[in-house]
Formats: structure tokens, C-alpha cells, sequence
């Protein structure tokens, strides 16, 4: 039955990802111009020839379903094709960048999670009272600010004023660490990226923590905990918080999907070398392949986290059955 | 007399202000000697379940116990430290509550349920903890212990989830076990067997059981003594039969005659033509999707029926049984299978959605929960004159015939510009009724309608449709799975179980010689029949 059901799946995100490549090929082409402008711009002696001959030799001349006709079956061998600007193929570039935005995305999520659940915790300990009132007042301000502004104000005090963290990057320019040395450089430069992606979703888990061990507290089990002798702090740690953390694994399995495109604002703020800085160079550059290999690498990798949630939920909740 | 187990002195219970009272329970005493059975009786609101959860100390937040003592075994639980009184619970004295389903962590597997409870008081190994517990379960007559304890509360039925919560409570053999409406949410033959056990048990053991009730059947077959509450005061208590047999309170008297008894007073109905006749109904439901095969099961199989002006059919039957999907086929919210159900004549069941809306009025239902089923954004006066104006009645009309018919319920008119929140159940169940006679039905559809509300309340609403049934001269479809209810207001009655009716006749037939083993057996399991009230 299990097997089953995941086979249905995957043959499900294989037509996703059909609709994806159709959609996308042929939207992108309705904006206007092409790499072919863009580099004669750059070069600064546009004559006609020039983009003739820029056009012809990617293929642009031809007419748009013979182009489609071309990309599909490429993708349908697993071949994504080649970047216009940087010459190179687009899975290899795609597969050099991913791993830094699934890194980033990893430590945001296990930040927020963990943080927000806390918090969540502490605030529906007492419903109302100032410790309460401090986690709502803090989500919304997490909520509120907008993620740009946020990741500047980051870099300006803990990276200009204080000075403790590296700004920008992933890694120190030219410092060449090996080992553990590098993993450490690493960690120092993700701290601000991944906190001010966190942050929106910490004060998200916040508030879904909160309302949901508030109802749970009032649901009969709990009561029979209680009459059981059980300690309080086992009644919300087994009890309460168990049932509260069934909602909580639809919404990370929904933030993954969210984050898994690279989040194009803090990856640029940063410098990440990401999915989110690849997509805004590509689209600066009418890189339309490097763009198109974005959408479907990253439309595959939402089917499967959302496949990887429902799994989750029906291990995490026995009442669910997948299917 | 020795001294009891329980003796509750002057208990008084505050409410957190804003409450309707400012007291749930005003100066209380009562005992729970050992080795024996008292049962607090009364409706809801009465004070009976916050006297039993002041005694486990499980009180409400803002629910606290202001003045009396509770002596247990002589040490006062309202002066003890938390930490001592915790330790108390499970391990002296357990609960068991209403909805089994609700009461078991729905996450957590069985086994570990139980042994949570012995390991939080005994320093066991799980292992040994476990091999208790499944030798708890089987005590409780409980078959596959081995499978139950790797088994969720969702994969068990209300009967195996109570005996759970059962062995549960007796995991550590406790003095006091507190059954609050154990059996409220189980279906009849469920319902006798749990008390059963209780009562095996608390023989077995020689302990002290309180069970609260709202039912005096309950009371008569099980209880040593009895206590009656009404809005926070006991009215009275004695020994069972002194209470039963000559009770000194008149709401006592009234409650005890509120009981449905079981004994038809209604004739058959003449035979006159049907107007609604319904034939080899069937309805099966699917499950799955675009890739699983779906599992069929057969809600309602081959059913049929008549049903003529005037007359009451009260359709019987447990949990599961079809009643209710029967019930919405026959006014087509579902569509059935196989099958007619013939309106004077007209096959609705596979009649088209545009010839059917000028039928529809003609058939109207009353639901179960009146907590639910009405809009509570809506005022009482928009609920029921929506029909109305939906099939082209001018407002003022529909107005002034939604004041009739409330007062015909039973309602001041001038509640039509309130809420439903601001209602009672009973009144909310009146409200549902005028709703449904705005359309000036020939057929009503009461689908457990009564089994939401207390035993009085329960008394009145039943006559209420009875007045209503011969003042309009309707046709009653009468849904429930309880039998007194049923020889009260039916003429004829069926017999319904797993989608196939097992009996049918004439109410009084039924009663006095059931054929069907199962009717039998649900008849048998009427509480108080051991003992007449």
C-alpha cells in the first residue's frame, strides 16, 4: 500500500514537472527581449549583424516550437542544457550552487523550528501573562519587518559595528581553510543569511506552538495524564506538546518547499552563492536555460519535500494513514 | 457505621468570574463509605462533575474549591502540598470519563498509555510494566492484548477504549475509582457491559466507586446510595431504593419520571395510504483515489419502508448501524445507490436537482446537535425565515409566521433578534424544530434529536414533536439508538443494524415479544430494568 502510494506520487511530480518545463518555457519567452540584446548592450557596438549572429548561434532564430521541440527532448534525456553567458552546463552549474542554498535553508529551518517551538512553549505556559505578551509582541516584529531591511540592519551591527561576523559569502576569500577550520569559517558566515531568513518563520512556529498547546491543553487526555499523577512537566512534554507538534510538521514541510527556490532577497544581501543569487544573475542576463533549469530542479525538489511531509505526518500522527 | 473512605464536608466550589453563577457547588457533604457504589445523579450544570473533580484535585483553571474539606482516609486533599496530592492520583484514587475516544492520547500506542501510569508511581522496568498491563487488559475481558497494546485508541471501538481507560485507572489498585458519565458516549449493549465490569470489579476488589449520572436508570441498577444535585446543592441523598422508592424531593419525583420507561403507550397507526414508501434503498460508500482501489462499505443495504400521515417510524440502532445515512437518502442530502423513495408517488431519489427543489420543502429535518446546527452568526429570526423566503415568501409574512411558530414551540417571539449562543439546548432544538415547520413539511426527519439534552429537558422536547406531529397531522422518520425514547413517540418501530433492518413492527409488538437475538439484547440492555423505577 505504502509503495504504492509513493509510486502514485512520483509519477504525479513527473507531470508537475512536464507542466513546468511547458509553462515556463514558453511564459519567459512573452518578456521582452533576449540574451542576444542584453550582450550587445554590454558590448557597447550593437550593429544588427552582431545580434544575428548571437541569435542564430543559440538557436533563437528558429522558429519557437522547433525551439521547444529541441529543450524538451534534451530535458527528457536529463540534459538541461548550456548557459548562455557562462558556456557551461546548466545541471553542472545548478548542482554547484544547490548544496549551498540547501545548507542555508537546513540551518534557517533548524533555527526556526527550534527557537519558535521554545518560545511557543514558554507563551502557552501562562496564556497572558507578561511572558506571553513578550513572545507575541516579539513575533510580530518578526513578522512585520521586511526580510531586505532586516539583512541589512544585520550586516550593520553585527558585521560593521560589532565586526563579529563576516558580512558577505560563504566561505573567507582566499584564506584557502582545510577540515574543521573551514567547516568553522563556514559556520560564521552563515549566522546572519540563515538568521535573517529564520526569523520570519521562528516567529511563525512562535504562534503556531502557542495556539496549539493552548487547545491541547484542554482536550480530555490531558486531563486523564493529570489524573494519572503524571508530573506537569511531563503532562506538557508527552501529552501535550506530542499533539501540539502535528501541525508544525505540515508547516516546515511547507517552509521547506518555500526556501528550497533560494530565497533571492538574502542571498543577494549576503552574497550567497545560492539558487536565489544564480536566479537573479540569470535573469539579469536573460540566461533563459539557467532559468529554466532553476524552475524544474526546483519544482522536483517541492514534490519530493512534499512527499517527504506526508510521510512525516502519517509516522508522526498514527491516525493518518498515506493514501 | 465505619468511618468512609470519602467524606466530604461543606464543600464549596467558586466560579471565575463572568461565569452565569458565582458558585459551582455550595456547601456539599456527602460520603463514599468502602466497598461500595454511591452514584451522584443530576443534569448538567448540576455541580456533580466539579464535586468529582475536586476530590481528584483536577479542577478547571479558575475553578477553585474555596471552603469544606475533603477527607480522604482522613487527610484533607484541599490542605495537602500539590506534589503529595499528584502522587495521590493514580496511585489511591483514578478517573475514568465520559468520551473514551477524547480521554486517550490519540498519538501514544496503548501499552504505553498504561504503563505510563504504573512506572510515574512504581520503579518497574517497561518491560515488567508492560507484561502488567496486558495482564490488566485481559482482566477486563479485553481479547489480542499482545495486538491492543501495539494498537492506537483510534484503531479500537468505544467499548475496548473505556475498558482501557479502565485498566488503566486500576493499574495501581486504587481505594477510589471516579467514573464521570462513564457510559454517556457508548452505544446501548456497550454501555450495559461497562457497567457490568465496573460493577464485577468494584466486588472483586472491595473498593469505593462514585459514578456520576444523569441517568436513573444507571443509578437504579447500579448504585449502594445515591445523591441528587440540582445547581450546585444535593437535594437530596439515601440508600438507592429509599431515594427510588420514595423520593422526598419533587425534582427527584420529576427527574424519575422523565425517565423514559420502555413501555409503548402509542397504538399502531391506522393504515391509511403511505406518503412516503421507500424501496430497496442502498448506499454504499467508497474510499481511495486516482491510483488505490477504494474499499465498499455498505452503509444502508436493501432497506425499505412506508411511512403514512400522522404516524411515527422510529428507526433503531447503534452506532454504525445505517440510521443516520438512511435518514439523509430518504431527504436526498445523499444520493442512494439502488433503490426508490417514492413522495406521494414521485421517485425523489433519482429525481433532477431543478425538479427536486419544489419537493424539498415538503420533507424537513431536525439534527442531533443543537449546539451545530445552527448558524451561530445568524439571529434565531433570519435562521428560520430563511426557507420561507428562499421559495418567494415576502419577509413580512415569513416574519409574522416565525412568531406563531416559535410560540407554537414553545418560544417567546421576541427572542428573533438573538443569537443561538444565547440559548439553552432544549430552546436551541426548539429553534431547530420552528425552522423546519416554516416550510410547512409533510414529512419530518428527527435524527437523534433528543440525545444531546438532559433527561428533563429530553421529556419535554419529545412531547413537544408528539403535539406537533398531530397538530400538522406529519409524517415522522424518528432516528435513535435509544430505546425508551423510541417506545415513546413511535408507532412502529425498526430495527437496524449493520445497514440491514432485523425487525420491524408495531412499537408495543416489539417490546413484548422482540423476535430479532439482537433486539433481544438491545432491550435487555436498557439501564434500570433489573430494578423498576
Amino acid at each position: 500500500m505504502k509503495l504504492r502510494y509513493i509510486a502514485a506520487r512520483l509519477i504525479k511530480t513527473v507531470l508537475v514537472a512536464i507542466a513546468v518545463v511547458v509553462l515556463s518555457f514558453f511564459l519567459i519567452r512573452l518578456a521582452p527581449g533576449d540574451v542576444a540584446t542584453v550582450m550587445a548592450g554590454q558590448s557597447g557596438f550593437a550593429d544588427e549583424a552582431f545580434i544575428k549572429n548571437l541569435r542564430a548561434e543559440y538557436g533563437l532564430d528558429q522558429p519557437l516550437p522547433v525551439q521547444f521541440w529541441k529543450y524538451a527532448s534534451a530535458v527528457a534525456q536529463g540534459d538541461l542544457g548550456t548557459s548562455y553567458v557562462r558556456r557551461q552546463k546548466v545541471t553542472a552549474i545548478i548542482l554547484e550552487r544547490l548544496p549551498n542554498t540547501l545548507l542555508l535553508d537546513a540551518f534557517a529551518l533548524v533555527v526556526a523550528a527550534a527557537g519558535g517551538i521554545w518560545l511557543g512553549m514558554v507563551a502557552a505556559r501562562k496564556p497572558g501573562s507578561a511572558g506571553d505578551s513578550a513572545v507575541t509582541v516579539l513575533s510580530m516584529l518578526f513578522y512585520a519587518v521586511p526580510q531586505f531591511w532586516l539583512g541589512m540592519m544585520m550586516v550593520l551591527v553585527f558585521a560593521v559595528w560589532l565586526a563579529w561576523l563576516p558580512p558577505f559569502g560563504i566561505e573567507t576569500m582566499g584564506a584557502e581553510y582545510t577540515g574543521l577550520a573551514r567547516l568553522g569559517d563556514i559556520a560564521q558566515h552563515i549566522i546572519l543569511p540563515g538568521m535573517t531568513l529564520a526569523l520570519y518563520f521562528l516567529a511563525s512556529y512562535a504562534r503556531l506552538t502557542r495556539t496549539a498547546m493552548i487547545e491541547m491543553a484542554d482536550q480530555d487526555f490531558v486531563k486523564t495524564a493529570r489524573a494519572k499523577g503524571i508530573s506537569e512537566r511531563q503532562v506538557a512534554r508527552r501529552h501535550i506538546l506530542r499533539n501540539a507538534l502535528l501541525p508544525l510538521v505540515t508547516y516546515a514541510g511547507l517552509q521547506a518547499s518555500i526556501l528550497v527556490g533560494g530565497s533571492v532577497l538574502v542571498e543577494n544581501v549576503f552574497s550567497w552563492p545560492g539558487i536565489g543569487t544564480l536566479a537573479y544573475e540569470a535573469v539579469k542576463a536573460r540566461d533563459n536555460p539557467v532559468l529554466l533549469g532553476i524552475f524544474i530542479v526546483t519544482a522536483l525538489l517541492v514534490s519530493l519535500f512534499n512527499l517527504i511531509t506526508d510521510i512525516a505526518y502519517s509516522v508522526a500522527d498514527p491516525r493518518v494513514e498515506l493514501g | 457505621m465505619a468511618e468512609p473512605l470519602v467524606s466530604i464536608r461543606d464543600l464549596t466550589v467558586s466560579l471565575p468570574q463572568g461565569a452565569d453563577r458565582p458558585l459551582a457547588v455550595e456547601t456539599v457533604s456527602l460520603d463514599v463509605g468502602r466497598n461500595e457504589i454511591v452514584c451522584i445523579v443530576g443534569e448538567s450544570g448540576s455541580g456533580k462533575s466539579v464535586t468529582a473533580h475536586a476530590i481528584m484535585g483536577l479542577l478547571p483553571r479558575g475553578v477553585t474549591a474555596t471552603g469544606g474539606q475533603i477527607l480522604f482516609g482522613g487527610a484533607d486533599l484541599l490542605r495537602e502540598a500539590p506534589e503529595a496530592l499528584r502522587k495521590r492520583r493514580g496511585r489511591d484514587m483514578a478517573m475514568i470519563f465520559q468520551d473514551p475516544m477524547a480521554a486517550l492520547n490519540p498519538v501514544v500506542c496503548i501499552g504505553k498509555q498504561v504503563t505510563e501510569q504504573i512506572r510515574t508511581h512504581r520503579a518497574i522496568s517497561e518491560h515488567q510494566a508492560l507484561n502488567q498491563a496486558g495482564e490488566l487488559l485481559g482482566q477486563m475481558g479485553l481479547k489480542d492484548v499482545a495486538g491492543l497494546l501495539k494498537a492506537y485508541p483510534h484503531q479500537l471501538s468505544g467499548g475496548q477504549r473505556q475498558r482501557v481507560m479502565i485498566a488503566m485507572a486500576l493499574s495501581l489498585s486504587p481505594q477510589l475509582l471516579i467514573a464521570d458519565e462513564p457510559t454517556t458516549a457508548l452505544d446501548v449493549t456497550t454501555q450495559a457491559q461497562i457497567l457490568k465490569l465496573i460493577e464485577r470489579i468494584q466486588a472483586e476488589r472491595e473498593m469505593s466507586v462514585l459514578l456520576i449520572t444523569h441517568d436513573f436508570g444507571v443509578v437504579a441498577d447500579m448504585a449502594d446510595r445515591v445523591a441528587v444535585m440540582r445547581h450546585g446543592h444535593i437535594l437530596e441523598s439515601g440508600t438507592t431504593s429509599a431515594v427510588l422508592g420514595n423520593p422526598s424531593h419533587s425534582y427527584t419525583r420529576a427527574l424519575i419520571a422523565a425517565v423514559p420507561h420502555g413501555e409503548s403507550a402509542l397504538p399502531p397507526s391506522p393504515g391509511v395510504r403511505p406518503l412516503v414508501e421507500v424501496r430497496g434503498l442502498t448506499k454504499r460508500f467508497r474510499r481511495g483515489g486516482l491510483f488505490s482501489r477504494g474499499a465498499v462499505t455498505t452503509a444502508v443495504d436493501d432497506v425499505s419502508l412506508t411511512l403514512s400521515r400522522g404516524e411515527t417510524l422510529g428507526i433503531v440502532g447503534e452506532s454504525g448501524s445505517g440510521k443516520s445515512t438512511l435518514a439523509r437518502c430518504v431527504i436526498r442530502l445523499l444520493d442512494p445507490d439502488a433503490g426508490e423513495v417514492l413522495l406521494d408517488g414521485a421517485d425523489i431519489a433519482h429525481m433532477k436537482a431543478g425538479r427536486l427543489r419544489p419537493l424539498r420543502r415538503r420533507i424537513q429535518m431536525v439534527f442531533q446537535d443543537p449546539f451545530s446546527s445552527l448558524n451561530p452568526r445568524q439571529t434565531v429570526g433570519d435562521i428560520i425565515t430563511a426557507g420561507p423566503r428562499i421559495y418567494g415568501e415576502a419577509p413580512k409574512q415569513a416574519h409574522s409566521r416565525a412568531a406563531e411558530m416559535l410560540e407554537l414551540v414553545g418560544l417567546n417571539p421576541q427572542v428573533m433578534d438573538r443569537l443561538p449562543h444565547e440559548f439553552s439546548g432544549g430552546q436551541r432544538q426548539r429553534i431547530g424544530l420552528a425552522r423546519a415547520l416554516m416550510l410547512k413539511p409533510d414529512v419530518l426527519i428527527a435524527d437523534e434529536p433528543v440525545s444531546a439534552l438532559d433527561v428533563t429537558v429530553q421529556a419535554q422536547v419529545l412531547k413537544l414533536l408528539d403535539d406537533v406531529r398531530m397538530q400538522m397531522n406529519l409524517a415522522m422518520l424518528f432516528i435513535t439508538h435509544d430505546m425508551r425514547v423510541a417506545a415513546q413517540v413511535c408507532h412502529r418501530v425498526m430495527v437496524m443494524r449493520h445497514g440491514k433492518v432485523v425487525e420491524s413492527g408495531p412499537t408495543r409488538d416489539i417490546f413484548a415479544a422482540p423476535s430479532d437475538d439482537y433486539t433481544k439484547a438491545l432491550l435487555a440492555a436498557i439501564p434500570g430494568r433489573r430494578q423498576a423505577i
